[in-house]
């Protein structure tokens, strides 16, 4: 590992945790997310370049925990049957845009 | 937003970014945690968020540092969506059920916990 590398990552970082907070929308950003996830894990590139693009941006740039913050909202309102249709459809969502996100990446190659 | 945000953001997606790579290492080289670091960071982060969300800070500057930068940076959700993902391809429907289950209740269980911990 060295220092090139780390810096680029860390900047990755930077950049997509400024996306996130600009954007301010935790279901966009998961969709957004999971496409480019699914766009570059596809693709054949360095391994370098593909640990900054995958565990620096797209990991950054979505959360988990703005994902249970969300669902924490319906638990405070006490909609349980909204909080559990809503967890179901957002991981199956997210499961079908990273689908197409693969089978454009290799359409495109 | 003020210079200030900006160098609380900074400072805690940096810790969220190093105790993530730090927890992958540690994983991949003991082989602890059967090859998935995705599961304890995705329920350290939800432990967290409940201490935070039981905590009720209202300052801004904190909001920023921890909620914005340290747990973003620390949780992924793209990498549960491709964990998931990869189940599906090699046809493991029993394990995607059972780590879809896991992850859930054990990040429930956990967000609880720290909720009901700063309460006490």
């Amino acid at each position: 590992m060295n220092k090139k590398y780390l810096y680029t990552l860390l900047l990755t970082a930077y950049f997509a945790t400024f996306l996130r907070f600009y954007f301010n929308n935790n279901f966009f950003i998961s969709i957004i997310g999971s496409f480019l996830y699914g766009f570059f894990v596809a693709r054949t590139i360095s391994k370098s370049k593909r640990e900054i693009i995958l565990t620096g941006f797209c990991s950054c740039f979505t959360s988990f925990s703005g994902f249970v913050h969300f669902l924490y909202q319906f638990i405070i309102q006490g909609y349980y049957l909204k909080l559990f249709l809503y967890l179901n459809v957002i991981v199956i969502l997210n499961l079908i845009v990273m689908y197409i996100g693969v089978q454009l990446s290799r359409k495109i190659t | 937003m003020e210079l200030d945000g900006v160098i609380y953001i900074l400072v805690g997606s940096t810790f969220g970014l190093i105790v993530r790579m730090f927890i992958k290492y540690i994983s991949e080289r003991e082989k602890l945690f059967s090859s998935n670091h995705i599961l304890i960071v995705n329920v350290l982060s939800s432990l967290f968020l409940g201490i935070f969300e039981g905590l009720n800070i209202a300052n801004k500057n904190l909001i920023l540092f921890f909620y914005v930068g340290f747990l973003g940076c620390l949780s992924t959700f793209s990498s549960f969506i491709y964990h998931l993902f990869n189940l599906i391809q090699e046809r493991k429907y029993l394990s995607l059920l059972l780590y879809y289950a896991e992850v859930l209740v054990l990040s429930f269980l956990f967000f609880c916990l720290g909720y009901f911990i700063t309460s006490i």
